[in-house]
């Protein structure tokens, strides 16, 4: 015994974790038999002078330290610290790295693993608790994470266990000691045990308040009522009466007092309603449930209220991923009519049907592009991380798969001529996707406006799609209790549900759509991101009603507009995108140049065609032709959208990686280069081409990162769950809505699904290996252009619920002719919503493309007298440090953006000194007198005429230019350049 | 000394402009949250600038009257703001306190710092407003006071020099 005050070897604490680290060496020595002749000869060896060059010894004298053999050695160490003491083993230390071969074999990880844990171990001082190093300590955990993983669940409990009581006084490390302990303890179907390290960890008093709330839920949901849980309930239970943030979980305690007292009989309720898993007695249950849907509510709210409160932030659309998430769906998911029974619902409804229509904008030729763009820059990252030597195979042309880390950037190598192009190329390209982003910004934002507030289709044939996921976020029955369906009755409860939607629609637009619309257009801090692009969809959209009305067509509804707008915007500016290996500043005058044109080309599509377009979205019982936009000319397409944005893709993915490799290779672009630097700029991009021919990645790209896009994620929750196994079927309590209109307060839904045998079983099998009694749950619509008949997109919504490895996908909204998703969405879905590796590093690189830059900027200033050969590339570096710059300045200068605005503002004015007027100040640029209530009434103007010209004007505006009457009615539309162009 | 301070309509202007609600500069593919009562707020803000600049040109014997109907237009907002409506009377209320507190602050930058008397000059010591403008929760009632103050064009203050 070295140290009678600690106690080893009979100190508990130590003694546990030696007993199973024997136990982790049978394990090896039962995986890799050793040579035990060998083992003798080795052993033969030994130098106690020597130790840090003993393992090596044994391959000296020709005999290989294979894991089997080196544990044999180790056992024996084990074995002598727990006879006498931890200090007769202080040498072990010493030994830093295991020369025992890195074949990747489980003994050789478990060998290493042990080892580090061991040495850990023996540098703990008992007396305090603390790790005499930085790393102390982890070492253990990772033994029993590796054991845990490998499928020796037991093992890893009897490692965590070890690893508590080592490091009890180490509060981050006991806890996670504690947490592998659970997940051992469930894995090795030892719930009861589990229950117990639960209870531990609830009250450990490091342990966060939401971590606590869900240990006490589980260990109170999974304890077993033998002596040492009756002791464990004891402790928790005097623990919860001092604990106000757990007494809500008292449901639970309730459920244990029958198996407590069996005497008691009113306690019934709770107790079939603890377990996760739930077997027989299934009417009873439901009663149960029913009866405990209101304890089983605060437990809810009293969980919620332990989660860090969400910032109150603008709502936005993410150009990198083409999604959003309200602040609303970030802990609940509504499901039935949750939205008309929440706070601020109607603000919800117009805020998800702007930023849909944003993301609808992004699913057309323009993000397309994007995409593109985005996979060659990709590309640079892939080649910037492995340079040239690296090793690639026909399966894995770029060497992906030998990437150990492809979810953040790493470092640039060495300053050469081709990583230096290399970089170039990737700033470029990210540089472009700003530009192209920046002019169509105002645009965008323009349409979205127009889109959210006009968008009411009641009494048309035809929906915007951004209205289709409007009506899908209400589920069937959320107007009216739904009657049994049939292909008779479907129908009919199809045309009363929108309906019903629409008047919802069309009710919250009245009552607050004007001042929306007066907050986008007229606040000090918002006007310009808003109002040059909606006064220029406005001039577009008088420019349409007129010309369908001086053909004797019947006035276009705002719906129509914005179905049309998009429909424009979606799949008639493909060549507004210039050529992607332009030079830099070629590109962005070419990218104005078109966006203008597009613009002003909007204006001049035929009546036939316009009239025709607005029916291009259809309900969802209806097929339509796929039509294109060619020239601006509509014509009947051979191919679905899906191919034509296929092609688009491969076309600007092709260009983009082939600029300054095949294309764009001029190296006049670096102005003040010398001839020599030019030379090497040139033989740089004729060695990239030499090597770089491999184009089928791209098609991993498309269909990994980028086709998953359709999917959009709009709420998610956690929820308590209960699997019905003998029915079989699944019920959840989900958290619908945060704010109740009545109540202020977070309100819940029970809802039950049927599940097949398989699915039960397989969560059944998932419950008992991670033991939470809650899954996630998510709401999520497809987007994705399908015809009705492919029962696909149409903004179609499913609610996916996770649980560990298992997952049910059940369609909702309004879908009822099939109960399962297509192949096709679960695949979209799975990719969505758990990113694979490239998808990771293209959300790495491109969040922001700030982080490439950065990067950039730092690799050039390490090195900014760049030679190669004797040849100055200061220059050339010093252009690429200009694209890195002009890349970061992006936010502060928006020089696009602000062209963008200008240029919109002045086509819907047709006056630019008036456009500059408006730009410096507003709507009041057009109210010389400031007259508070000409400006009102200028904005409900522009709120009514945008859903249908007006029958009557504001006396006040009775002179204003932009107030012009056609037959069908006043609107926003300057005088008379619908008659002749511009004036 | 009793002194008055002057608000200038180049002074009011520039207290508007600084107590005017105004949403942050927008990033991105955005939409603002609570949209609606912003957008309530800024009709009923909009209403109040316009009558109080006029209140400034007609002077007290209108103020009431405009006060008067700039109140019940924003109480006709307010009562059709439902669940946003306590929000909107307290952006309200801070928009009318700077805009007050502006005033005076103009209009204080507007006194002599020194007088000169003979050979002797004399500094300013200490300042006390005399006016007492406190603002409630109640719209209507701040907006009297408010544009009464601003329908003055003056400031009573209390300047003290040695």
């Amino acid at each position: 015994m070295s140290d009678p005050a600690i106690g080893l070897p009979e100190d508990a604490r130590a003694e546990s974790f030696l007993r199973v680290c024997i136990g982790v060496l049978n394990l090896i020595l039962e995986l890799d038999p050793p040579d035990y002749d060998a083992y003798d000869r080795w052993r033969g060896l030994w130098d106690p002078d020597s130790l840090s060059t003993w393992i090596s010894s044994a391959r000296d004298a020709g005999i290989e330290p294979r894991p089997g053999l080196v544990s044999v050695w180790l056992y024996s160490v084990v074995e002598h610290w727990y006879r006498t003491g931890r200090e007769s083993v202080d040498w072990l230390e010493t030994i830093y790295d295991l020369e025992v071969k890195a074949d990747g074999s489980l003994p050789e990880k478990l060998l290493r693993a042990l080892f580090k844990a061991l040495s850990e171990a023996g540098r703990i001082d008992l007396n305090d608790g603390q790790p005499t190093n930085l790393y102390g300590g982890e070492g253990i955990l990772e033994l029993g994470e590796l054991l845990l993983a490998s499928g020796y669940p037991d093992l890893a409990k009897g490692v965590a266990n070890g690893a508590a009581r080592l490091l009890e006084r180490v509060d981050t490390l006991c806890l996670k000691a504690l947490r592998l302990a659970v997940r051992a303890a469930f894995a090795a179907g030892q719930p009861e045990d589990a229950a117990l390290k639960l209870g531990l960890l609830a009250f450990h008093p490091a342990v966060g308040r939401l971590d606590r709330f869900d240990a006490l839920e589980s260990c109170l949901r999974w304890i077993a009522l033998d002596s040492r849980g009756k002791a464990m309930l004891g402790f928790v239970a005097s623990q919860m009466d001092r604990d106000a943030l757990t007494a809500s979980l008292d449901v639970y305690l309730k459920g244990l007092v029958r198996g407590l007292d069996p005497s008691l009989a009113d306690y019934g309720a709770a107790e079939r309603i603890r377990p996760i898993i739930v077997k027989g007695g299934i009417t009873e249950f439901v009663e149960s449930l029913e009866a405990m849907f209101g304890e089983l509510s605060a437990v809810e709210r009293a969980r919620l209220s332990l989660m860090p409160p969400i910032p109150d932030r603008a709502l936005s659309t993410d150009w990198s991923t083409f999604s959003f998430r309200h602040r609303a769906f970030e802990r609940s998911v509504p499901v039935g009519d949750a939205l008309r029974l929440t706070r601020q619902g109607e603000e919800i409804a117009l805020l998800v049907h702007h930023e849909t229509t944003h993301v609808y904008s992004m699913m057309g030729a323009v993000g397309w592009a994007l995409l593109a763009i985005r996979a060659a820059v990709l590309e640079c990252e892939i080649y910037l991380r492995m340079g040239e030597g690296h090793a690639r195979s026909e399966r894995d042309p770029l060497g992906l798969e030998a990437e150990p880390a492809l979810d953040s950037l790493t470092p640039l190598g060495r300053h050469e001529p081709v990583t230096l192009l290399d970089v170039e190329r990737q700033l470029d390209l990210i540089r472009k996707s700003q530009i192209i982003t920046d002019i169509w910004r105002p645009w965008f934002e323009g349409m979205a406006v127009l889109s959210e507030l006009c968008d009411d289709s009641t009494g048309e044939n035809v929906f915007s799609p951004s209205m289709s996921v409007l009506y899908n976020l209400f589920d069937l029955g959320a107007f009216a209790d739904l009657p049994n369906l049939t292909p008779d009755t479907a129908e009919a409860v199809l045309a009363s549900h929108i309906e019903a939607a629409d008047a919802f629609y069309r009710a919250t637009v009245e009552r607050i759509g004007r001042y929306r619309l007066r907050h986008y257009l007229n606040d000090a801090g918002h006007r310009m991101h808003y109002l040059p692009g909606y006064l220029a969809v406005r001039r577009v959209a008088s420019a349409w009603r007129s010309t369908v009305e001086r053909t004797g067509g019947e006035g276009l509804s705002g719906a129509a507009i914005t179905r049309l707008l998009l429909h424009v915007t979606r799949f008639a500016s493909e060549k507004t995108v210039p050529e992607v290996d332009l030079p830099l500043e070629a590109f962005e005058r070419s990218g104005r140049e078109l966006f203008a044109d597009w613009v002003q080309s909007l204006t001049r599509i035929s009546s036939a065609d316009i009239v025709r377009a607005t029916a291009a979205y259809q309900r969802f019982d209806e097929t339509s032709a796929p039509i294109r936009w060619v020239d601006g000319r509509l014509i009947e397409a051979s191919e679905r959208s899906g191919a034509v944005e296929t092609a688009i893709f491969n076309r600007i993915a092709a260009t983009a990686a082939g600029s300054m490799v095949v294309t764009n290779i001029d190296p006049e672009r670096v102005v003040d280069a010398s001839p020599n630097c030019r030379k090497v700029i040139q033989l740089a991009s004729e060695a990239a081409a030499d090597w770089r021919r491999d184009d089928n990645w791209r098609d991993r790209v498309w269909t990994e990162v980028m086709h998953p896009y359709s999917i959009l994620e709009i709420a998610e929750t956690e929820c308590p769950f209960w699997l019905l196994a003998d029915m079989p079927s699944l019920a959840i309590l989900l958290r619908t809505r945060e704010n109740d209109v009545q109540t202020g307060r977070s309100a819940h839904r029970m809802i039950s699904f049927p599940i097949d045998e398989e699915q039960c079983r397989r969560l059944e099998e998932a419950v008992g290996r991670n033991g939470s009694g809650r899954m996630r749950v998510r709401r999520v619509a497809d987007l994705s252009d399908g015809e009705a008949d492919d029962e696909i997109g149409a903004g179609r919504q499913y609610l996916v619920l996770d649980y560990d490895e298992w997952r049910m996908i059940v369609p909702m909204g309004l879908r009822f002719t099939a109960d399962f998703a297509s192949a096709q969405v679960e695949d979209d879905i799975a990719l969505r919503l758990a990113p694979g590796i490239l998808s990771q590093l293209d959300q790495t690189v491109l969040a922001a493309g700030r982080g490439p830059a950065e990067r950039a900027l730092k690799w050039i200033d390490d090195a900014p007298d760049m030679v190669f050969q004797g040849v100055s590339l200061a220059p050339w570096a010093a252009h690429v440090r200009r694209i890195a710059e002009n890349i970061l300045r992006q936010e502060a200068e928006r020089g696009a953006a602000d062209w963008a605005s200008a240029t919109l503002l002045e086509f819907a004015l047709g006056d630019a000194a008036l456009a500059a007027g408006v730009s410096r100040e507003g709507l009041v640029a057009f109210l010389p007198g400031n007259d508070a209530g000409l400006l009102t009434a200028m904005l409900e103007f522009l709120d009514s005429s945008a859903r249908a010209p007006t029958a009557g004007l504001a006396a006040g505006l009775a002179g204003w230019t932009y107030a012009t009457r056609r037959p069908a009615g006043w609107d926003f539309e300057p005088l008379g350049c619908n008659q002749g162009g511009m004036r | 000394m009793i002194t008055a301070a002057q608000l200038t309509r180049a002074d009011l202007d520039l207290a508007i402009a600084a107590a005017t609600p105004r949403g942050k500069a927008l990033e991105g593919l955005n939409a603002p949250p609570n949209g609606a009562a912003s957008g309530m707020l800024d009709e009923i803000w909009t209403s109040i600038v316009s009558g109080v600049r006029k209140a400034y040109e007609l002077g007290a014997d209108k103020a009431r009257e405009l006060a008067n109907s700039t109140a019940a237009a924003a109480r006709s907002v307010i009562d059709r703001a439902g669940e946003a409506a306590d929000w909107l009377r307290e952006r309200l209320r801070e928009a009318l306190q700077k805009l007050v507190r502006g005033c005076i602050e103009q209009a204080i930058a507007s006194l002599v710092p020194s007088y000169k008397v003979g050979d002797v000059t004399v500094q300013l010591k200490s300042l006390q407003v005399d006016q007492k403008i406190s603002l409630s929760g109640e719209i209507e009632a701040s907006i009297q006071r408010v544009f009464s103050l601003i329908a003055a064009g003056e400031l009573s203050l209390s300047a003290s020099y040695e």
